[in-house]
C-alpha cells in the first residue's frame, strides 16, 4: 500500500486507525525532470494523517525537489500529487490554507520587522494568528521587533517556524528544519512539532541527519537518486532484520600454520559471504602481524582478519555459513540508523578499491 | 476519496471569492507600502523637472530668445534633433513640445523602476518561496502588484498634470501660452500617463523574466536613455517609419496639442504592446518555476 516502485521491503507499520481517512499527502510515479538532468523519477509515496513521516537522503538526491513540486512552487513532468484529497496543481490554493512550510533556507524583504513580516504572512489566512504568534515567539526566545535581516540565520530559521505554525496547520512540511538552530532550540522546536503532531497535524520531515528523523519521525522514506528506495517505520528499521556481522578470523589452533590458517579462512570468508544473498558492505580487515614470541618462540606469523558487513536475510542462512568457518570472534548487532541509512543508499555500482593487505571492501552480494 | 476531509475545511464559493479580494488587497496594500518611499522620490522629482521646465527655463528661453538663436544656430542639426531643441521652443506649445521628452524621459525611468521593484521584489530578496506558499493563485498576486504598479502611475500622473495645470495659469499673459486651450494642453500632458504605463509594463515582464535583477535603478534608466534616444531616430534619418520603433514618439504632444487628439494608430500601438508585455508576464509569472535558492 505504502511504498514505491523502486521501493525496498514493506511498509508495514501497522494502522492507526487513520486509514480509512484520505493521506495527507498521496504521490504516485511523480517525476520532475530540469531538461536533461535528474529531478525525481517515478516517486511514490503515501504519508497518513497524523503521523511525523521522515525524509531522508543526502544533499541532491531530490528530497526538496520533491516538496516544491508538492507546494506547486515547480510543475511536475508527470505523475500525479494530491494532499489531504486535494490535487497538488488544480487545488492549490486550498492546499496551501492547510499546510505550514519551512524551507530549508529562509528569505525574508529586507527592512522588515519579525513582526510586520508575521503580520503580513497571518494576512493571508482566514485566522487570527496574533496571540499564536505570540505564545510560538516567546517558547523559541524569538525578538519579534527586530530586523529579519539583523538577524541571525538561526534566529531567522525561528521567524520561519513561527510563520509555519502560526496557523495551525493540517499539514506541516519541514525542509531541513535544524539547520541553524543550536541544541536548545532545536529541543523546543522538536517539542513544538510533537505537540503540533498530538493536535492531529501530518508532518513531513525532510533531513539528511538520521538522528534527528530517529528522534522524531515515526516512518521513513529514503530517496537516493531521485528515486525512493525505502518506506520503513523508523522502529521497524532499527530492529528489522538488517544486523551488522562482525567476524574475527585467525589462527584457532588448528593443524595448519597460522598463516596459511588464516588466509585461507578469509578466502573462504571472503568466497562465502560475496555468493551470499543478503550481504552488502563487506569489509575485510587483515592484519600480518609477524612476531616472535606469541605462540611460545617458533617464529610463527600472527595473521588475523575481521570481516564486517550488514546483513538482511534468513538468519538460518547466515548461523549456517559461520557455521562453517574457523572464528575467532563472532557479534552480531543492531546496526545504527546510520548503517542502515548506508545500506539503502550505497550506490550499486560503488566498488572501493583498497589494498588486499589492509582492507577489502566487497560491494554489494547476491543482488 | 477526496472529500469528507476537504469538504469540511472548504468555504463556500462566496466566502473563497470574499478571501480572495481580501488577500489581493492584503498584497496590494503591502506592496504601495513598501514603494511609498521611492514613489514619493519619483514623483516629487517629476513635479520638480515640470516646474523647472515650464515655470523656470521657459521664460528665461522666450525672454532671451536672440542668444538663445545663436546657440541653436551653432548646433548640428543632428545633435539639436537629439536633444529634441528647434526654432519652436520660444512659444508655450513649443517649449512644452521640447519639453515633453525630458518629462517622459523622467516619467520613462520612474514607472520602468516601479515595474521591477513591485514585480521583482521576491526575486530580489529572495522570498519568492515566502509569497508563493501563500494560498493565493499566482494570478491574482501578479493583479494585486499590477494595481499597485498603475496606481502609482496613474497617482504620479495626476499630480503632474495639476502641476501642468497650475504653471499654465501663469502666463495668462503670455499670447503663445493663451492660445493654447488648457484642455489641449491637459491632453498632451497625459502623454505622460502613456509613456509610465507602458514602461510599467517594461519593468514588470523584465522583473518576471530576468534571473536576477542587481540594480532596478541601472536597468531602469537604461530602458528610459534608450526611449530617449529612439526618438531622434525618425527625425534623423527623416524615415517616419521609425517611430514604431520609438515609444515615446507614439504619444505625438504636438498632435494633441494642435489639434486635440493622439494618432489611433499609435495609440492602439502602445496599448498593444503594453498589455502584451503584462500579458506574457503574467503568463511567465503564474507558470514560472521557483528554483530553491
Amino acid at each position: 500500500m505504502v511504498g514505491s516502485g523502486d521501493a525496498v521491503g514493506t511498509d508495514d507499520a501497522g494502522t492507526d486507525g487513520a486509514s480509512d481517512r484520505v493521506p495527507a499527502i498521496d504521490v504516485r510515479r511523480l517525476t520532475k525532470r530540469y531538461g536533461r538532468a535528474r529531478g525525481i523519477e517515478d516517486v511514490n509515496l503515501t504519508v497518513r494523517q497524523g503521523e511525523i513521516f521522515g525524509f531522508i537522503g543526502p544533499n541532491g538526491a531530490g528530497k526538496s525537489t520533491t516538496i516544491r513540486t508538492l507546494l506547486g512552487l515547480i510543475r511536475k513532468t508527470g505523475g500525479e500529487a494530491s494532499i489531504l484529497g486535494l490535487d497538488c496543481e488544480r487545488d492549490r490554493t486550498r492546499i496551501l490554507e492547510q499546510v505550514g512550510y519551512l524551507p530549508s533556507e529562509v528569505f525574508y524583504y529586507d527592512g522588515m520587522k519579525a513582526r510586520d513580516l508575521l503580520k503580513y504572512a497571518a494576512g493571508f489566512y482566514r485566522v487570527d494568528c496574533t496571540e499564536r504568534i505570540r505564545e510560538l515567539s516567546e517558547r523559541l526566545g524569538l525578538d519579534l521587533d527586530k530586523k529579519v535581516e539583523d538577524m541571525s540565520l538561526g534566529n531567522r530559521k525561528k521567524v520561519g517556524i513561527v510563520q509555519g505554525l502560526m496557523h495551525r496547520p493540517r499539514l506541516i512540511i519541514l525542509d531541513e528544519p535544524t539547520s541553524g538552530l543550536d541544541p536548545l532550540v532545536q529541543r523546543a522546536f522538536f517539542d513544538l512539532i510533537r505537540e503540533e503532531n498530538r493536535r492531529g497535524a501530518t508532518v513531513l520531515f525532510s533531513s539528511h541527519i538520521l538522528s534527528e528523523v530517529q528522534r522524531i519521525c515515526d516512518r521513513v522514506a529514503i530517496i537516493r537518486e531521485g528515486r525512493i528506495v525505502a518506506v520503513r517505520s523508523v522502529a521497524e528499521m532499527r530492529r528489522s532484520a538488517v544486523k551488522r556481522v562482525t567476524v574475527g578470523l585467525g589462527d584457532a589452533g588448528g593443524p595448519m600454520s597460522g598463516t596459511e590458517a588464516a588466509g585461507s579462512d578469509v578466502d573462504v570468508a571472503r568466497r562465502t559471504f560475496a555468493s551470499m544473498s543478503g550481504v552488502r558492505s563487506l569489509q575485510l580487515d587483515v592484519t600480518d602481524a609477524r612476531g616472535g614470541t606469541g605462540d611460545g618462540g617458533s617464529g610463527r606469523g600472527n595473521t588475523a582478519a575481521t570481516a564486517s558487513f550488514l546483513y538482511e536475510g534468513d538468519c538460518n542462512e547466515l548461523i549456517a555459513a559461520l557455521a562453517g568457518m574457523r572464528l575467532t570472534d563472532v557479534e552480531i548487532a543492531e546496526p545504527t540508523l546510520e548503517e542502515v541509512f548506508m545500506h539503502y543508499y550505497q550506490p550499486e555500482s560503488r566498488v572501493e578499491s583498497v589494498p588486499e593487505s589492509a582492507s577489502l571492501q566487497v560491494p554489494e552480494a547476491g543482488r | 476519496m477526496t472529500t469528507m476531509t476537504a469538504s469540511t475545511t472548504t468555504p463556500s464559493r462566496s466566502n473563497a471569492h470574499a478571501s480572495l479580494t481580501s488577500r489581493a488587497m492584503h498584497v496590494f496594500l503591502f506592496e504601495l507600502k513598501s514603494q511609498l518611499r521611492p514613489f514619493l522620490i519619483g514623483t516629487v522629482t517629476l513635479l520638480a523637472v515640470a516646474v523647472l521646465l515650464l515655470a523656470g527655463a521657459y521664460p528665461i528661453y522666450r525672454d532671451s530668445k536672440s542668444s538663445v538663436e545663436q546657440v541653436i544656430d551653432g548646433f548640428p542639426p543632428q545633435f539639436a534633433a537629439l536633444f529634441g531643441v528647434n526654432d519652436d521652443v520660444f512659444s508655450f506649445g513649443g517649449f512644452y513640445r521640447f519639453s515633453s521628452l525630458y518629462l517622459m524621459l523622467t516619467m520613462a525611468i520612474m514607472a520602468c523602476a516601479w515595474g521591477l521593484a513591485v514585480f521583482g521584489r521576491e526575486k530580489r530578496a529572495k522570498a519568492t518561496d515566502f509569497l508563493f506558499v501563500m494560498p493565493m493563485p499566482r494570478g491574482a498576486i501578479y493583479a494585486a502588484k499590477l494595481a499597485a504598479g498603475l496606481t502609482m502611475v496613474v497617482v504620479a500622473s495626476l499630480a503632474f498634470l495639476a502641476a501642468v495645470a497650475l504653471t499654465y495659469t501663469r502666463f495668462r499673459d503670455d499670447s503663445t501660452a493663451t492660445s493654447i486651450a488648457l484642455p489641449r494642453l491637459i491632453l498632451a500632458a497625459s502623454s505622460l500617463l502613456g509613456v509610465g504605463v507602458l514602461f510599467l509594463a517594461f519593468g514588470a515582464l523584465t522583473a518576471v523574466l530576468l534571473r536576477r535583477i542587481r540594480s532596478v535603478s541601472g536597468i531602469a534608466t537604461a530602458f528610459g536613455v534608450f526611449g530617449f534616444m529612439l526618438v531622434s531616430l525618425p527625425e534623423m534619418t527623416g524615415e517616419d517609419k521609425y517611430r514604431i520603433i520609438s515609444p515615446f514618439t507614439w504619444f505625438n504632444v504636438s498632435e494633441a496639442l494642435d489639434h486635440g487628439r493622439y494618432e489611433a494608430g499609435y495609440l492602439a500601438l502602445a496599448a498593444v504592446v503594453a498589455v502584451a508585455c503584462l500579458a506574457a508576464g503574467a503568463v511567465a509569472y503564474v507558470r514560472g518555476e521557483v528554483r530553491a535558492e
